[in-house]
């Protein structure tokens, strides 16, 4: 991400480029309000936002500050955590909440294993896990009335 | 591993739980033959809960079932009638609906679904609209109000809740009849705009008779929106009396997805008919301020096709539609 | 003696009972992200159907006041704040568990907590109907001003990059207008969607830009998610007695000012921990410590929040105006219960609302042994539990917790959206809470503003009405006093350390 050619990070002018592009969307929108109080805040925050972000390109056009921008770790594992947390939620109304809660609890596990997967690993963490799913399950369900999806795939 | 065992054993107590509670049969004849979820599309604490609460208190006695409440808010509603139709049409979950909420909103713009999409299958109570001022305001009567508004055009404020709602398309109405210009101030809720008026932040609020019931002695009425008086504010004049042909307010009633069969319908209808029948509940809803109505099924569709009309003229005039 | 009689009336068995389950179940409500104490209040209204008024008032008193405090948890030891109330938590709570304090912070907050409940029950005792005036005399300027004055936090929270904090600070307020805009009719920002319609959730945001970060982190490393040094039993009571005592003015002060906030309906436990967190950070010695780690910042919040409680039953019990969310479900309750709100409910005669203070002031007290007790068990346990569970347990409470705010799974692809935006902008320098902070402040801030400038168009004297009212100044002040303040002290004890050399 930096451009070792000038010393500058490039990663400061996409920001405040992108930071623009979100202000001119949000004054696009407000074309479409009837009501005049729905337009005059977000109109001013954009207009606020928009200038700012120029001001954070001026500066980093006069000041040269190399900002380092690091993804270290494993990238992987977090694309597969959030991944997993999307697919859950989209299931849900299908498979119904506590399936897709326990493949979710499972794959997330998998994921933020580190230590060895000893044989008393492999029996207890799946076991708590899938007590855990199933407390607040019931909790959730049962005790505050939450009206958690369950599924229409079987039959619901 | 103390804590896993802990959990283990918890899951253990869980699963023997949900064995033990009996499942209640779905299919007997009568209905209803088991709790009815009834889903409130706003936040628990206001309006739309409390007459929810209030008709649950007496389910039990007199359906024999609960009416077991929750809620999806968001959106002034939309969000949980945009997602009405998705439940299964069983009959055991209900929806409430507002008017003119579910007219007004879908004209606007794309909210995920249309006033006709909603089957309404009875309307029952509404929230008269009121003109309220505070108890030592220098309004005595809806006259001083008017020719104070005529004098001093769009110098009169009234705090009202929200845009679009049954207050502000009061207040379009009440200006066109009156002839005047007043200037509505849209707070975040009833209680926001109750606050505004008893601290002199506006000079009278378009609000509901609720506001009288609730606030008795602080604020008074100067007219409500009713056919007669309310029995409860045997003093204060309907607008009509005074010359100004307004009866209007928030509409509250419950619905049921479109999958529900005809006869399922009827029964549903049925059962909030027999909770508005109670002397007990048409009591505690008046002493609150509301005024019961008995719109059932059979009519609540040209009900409903009706207020549209008046709505939506109101909205656009209000500059809330295009 | 009425009064006693109240006080005996409060102290049966059965009010006993009541609460101590109240505040274990607000407690554990109130830590896991997403329950909050409205929710909880809400699914048992039905229950005090069949009560005394004066029970369900304590029961549902109690656990208002233990989910407050157990906001505190999620808030120190996982970054998230459990309920709104606890975002200014965050600030220092988490620092200080990370660098091995976890176990201080949750000892001190419990003792804050306890001490604002107090000072805010007391109020309410005392001087419930003078107070409610206040709620009055606020209107919606003087709101436009406080949530301006809750964003000048943002200059203390940007970390060294004001203008990114800036930044940040706007795309929360833009945030903050999605979805059917609450005062004015149209709706906004959706693109046509329906997952936007119903807007951001505040709580959803919070889980999302402060949780789903930290667990993002944690699946890329091996490290422990918390670094203990020495082992100790979860609670530091003598230290933590030791550090309020020296911070009892701290304390006080943003007791009262929780007081103040908890009044203003509409403004609530977060603003008022923000606004507690900025007075302690401005009138403090070292405010660059604040953020870092700073007992007083934990302190002032979580004081702050708790006295919300009693701060907000006030306009509730004496106006009918409910202060917060869960008062709201409270006077829904006692309404269906036939019972009056208003000044009269005060009067000696009336004895319901001071057994439900003495209830208050009993569940407040509790707070301090079952408090200790839980955030005990909850510290050991986020040490103690392998990362590998860590994670997905957390993962799963996200997803439960923030399904259950509204029952809606659009809320759930919210958070996960915001916790992946909040992530990547951290990493270009944009920290989470001036988004928050203008999230929670925006509507505020619109609505305050939309309303005063139509008032002000009726009588045409728009200067008068943004600058020229008392409290408007007094808010203007305390903004300007927090904008120069830091600066001001520190170019004071520049000149005075050039001074002191010269000599």
């Amino acid at each position: 991400m930096t451009n070792e050619a000038n010393g500058r990070s490039i990663s400061t002018p996409i920001m405040a480029a992108i930071f623009i592009g979100i202000a001119v969307i949000v004054f696009w929108d407000t074309t479409s309000y009837t009501d005049a109080d729905s337009y005059v805040f977000p109109r001013a925050i954009a207009l606020v936002m928009a200038c700012l972000a120029v001001l954070l390109i001026i500066r980093w056009f006069l000041v040269p500050s190399p900002e380092e921008v690091s993804f270290e770790g494993a990238n992987l594992r977090r694309l597969g955590l959030v991944l997993v947390m999307l697919g859950a939620t989209i299931a849900m109304p299908w498979i119904g909440f506590l399936l897709s809660g326990l493949i979710a609890f499972g794959a997330i596990l998998v994921l933020a294993m580190y230590d060895p997967w000893t044989p008393m690993r492999l029996i207890v963490y799946p076991l708590s896990g899938a007590g855990v799913v199933l407390a607040f399950y019931f909790l959730f369900s049962n005790v505050l009335q939450v009206p958690l999806p369950v599924g229409t795939v079987f039959g619901g | 591993m103390k804590l896993s065992r802990r959990v283990i054993l918890s899951a253990a107590a869980v699963a023997a739980a949900s064995v033990l509670v009996p499942s209640t049969g779905a299919h007997a004849a009568d209905f209803p033959s088991k709790s009815i979820n009834y889903i409130i599309p706003f936040g628990p604490g206001g309006e739309s809960d409390i007459t929810a609460r209030h008709q649950q208190s007496f389910a039990k006695d007199l359906l024999g079932q609960d009416l077991v409440i929750s809620y999806k808010p968001g959106g002034g509603g939309a969000v949980g009638w945009a997602q009405l139709n998705k439940i299964k049409g069983d009959g055991y979950t209900i929806m409430g609906i507002n008017l003119p909420h579910i007219i007004v909103k879908p004209k606007q713009k794309n909210v995920g679904f249309t006033t006709e999409d909603i089957t309404g299958v009875y309307m029952f109570h509404y929230t008269p609209d009121a003109i309220v001022v505070k108890a030592d305001s220098p309004y005595k009567t809806l006259k001083d109000l008017v020719d104070d508004a005529k004098k001093n055009p769009g110098a009169v404020t009234l705090s009202g809740s929200g845009k679009g709602t049954a207050n502000h398309l009061a207040q379009v109405n009440f200006d066109k009849a009156a002839g005047t210009k007043t200037t509505y101030v849209a707070f975040k809720g009833t209680g926001a705009s109750v606050q505004a008026l008893l601290g002199g932040q506006v000079k009278a609020q378009w609000g509901y008779t609720s506001v009288g019931a609730k606030h008795a002695g602080k604020v008074r009425m100067l007219a409500v929106a009713m056919d007669e008086r309310h029995p409860k504010f045997p003093d204060v004049p309907t607008f009509k009396e005074l010359g100004y042909d307004l009866v209007s307010g928030a509409y509250r009633g419950v619905a049921v997805p479109k999958s529900t069969p005809e006869d399922v319908r009827k029964k549903v209808s049925d059962a909030i008919a027999k909770i508005n029948a109670d002397p007990e509940f048409r009591k505690r809803m008046e002493n609150d301020g509301m005024a019961l109505l008995d719109i059932d099924y059979a009519n609540i569709k040209p009900f409903i096709d009706e207020k549209s009309k008046g709505y939506i003229e109101a909205a656009k005039a209000g500059g809330v539609l295009k | 003696m009425p009064i006693f009689d109240s006080l005996l009336a409060a102290f049966t068995p059965f009010n006993l009972m009541l609460a101590v389950v109240g505040v274990v179940a607000g407690t554990i409500i109130g830590s896991l992200p997403g329950l909050t104490a409205t929710m909880a209040i809400a699914v048992l209204v039905p229950i005090t159907f069949s009560m005394e008024p004066a029970s369900a008032l304590i029961m549902m008193g109690a656990i208002y006041t233990g989910a407050i405090y157990g906001g505190a948890y999620a808030a120190i030891l996982l970054n998230t704040p459990g309920t709104p109330s606890a975002i200014a938590t965050t600030l220092d709570g988490y620092p200080m568990a990370k660098r091995g304090d976890g176990d201080l912070a949750i000892t001190l907050a419990c003792v804050a907590s306890v001490v604002g409940g107090l000072v805010g029950a007391a109020f309410l005792f005392a001087l419930a109907p003078p107070l409610a005036d206040i709620a009055l005399a606020f209107g919606p300027v003087e709101y436009f001003w406080l949530a301006i004055f809750g964003l000048t936090l943002i200059a203390a929270l940007s970390e060294g990059n004001m203008v990114k904090g800036l930044i940040g600070g706007c795309l929360g307020l833009l945030l903050a207008c999605v979805g059917v805009a609450e005062v004015s009719a149209d709706i906004r920002l959706t693109f046509g969607s329906e997952t936007m319609l119903g807007g951001i959730e505040v709580i959803s945001a919070l889980i999302g830009l402060y949780c789903i970060p930290v667990l993002i982190d944690l699946v890329a490393t091996p490290d422990k998610h918390l670094h203990v040094e020495t082992k100790s039993g979860g609670i530091r009571f003598g230290d933590a007695m030791a550090i309020s005592w020296k911070g009892k003015w701290n304390l006080l002060r943003s007791s009262v000012l929780g007081t103040v906030v908890g009044i203003l309906p509409g403004a609530g436990g977060s603003i008022a921990g923000l606004v507690a967190y900025s007075e302690a950070r401005r009138s403090s010695k070292t405010p660059e410590k604040f953020g870092t780690g700073e007992p007083r910042g934990l302190q002032a919040t979580e004081s702050a929040n708790n006295a919300t409680v009693g701060g907000g039953f006030i306009p509730t019990l004496v106006l009918g105006i409910p202060g917060t969310p869960p008062d709201a479900v409270i006077l829904g309750a006692l309404l269906v219960q036939g019972v009056k709100v208003g000044p009269n409910l005060f009067q000696a005669e009336s004895s319901i609302v001071y057994t439900f203070i003495f209830g208050l002031f009993l569940a407040t007290i509790l707070m301090l042994p079952i408090g200790l007790l839980i955030g005990k068990y909850a510290y050991r346990t986020i040490v103690e539990i392998p990362k590998a569970m860590l994670v997905p347990t957390v993962a799963f409470m996200t997803l439960i917790g923030t399904f259950a705010i509204r029952n809606n799974t659009a809320d759930v692809i919210i958070m996960i959206s915001l916790g992946v935006m909040g992530w990547v902008l951290n990493r270009f320098g944009f920290r989470a809470s001036p988004i928050v902070l203008g999230l929670i402040l925006g509507r505020i801030a619109e609505q305050g503003f939309v309303q005063g400038w139509t008032i002000a168009s009726a009588t045409g004297n728009y200067v008068g009405m943004f600058f020229g009212r008392p409290i408007t100044i007094a808010i203007l002040c305390a903004i300007v006093l927090a904008l120069f303040g830091p600066v001001w002290t520190r170019r004071m004890k520049i000149k005075r350390e050039a001074m002191a050399n010269d000599e």
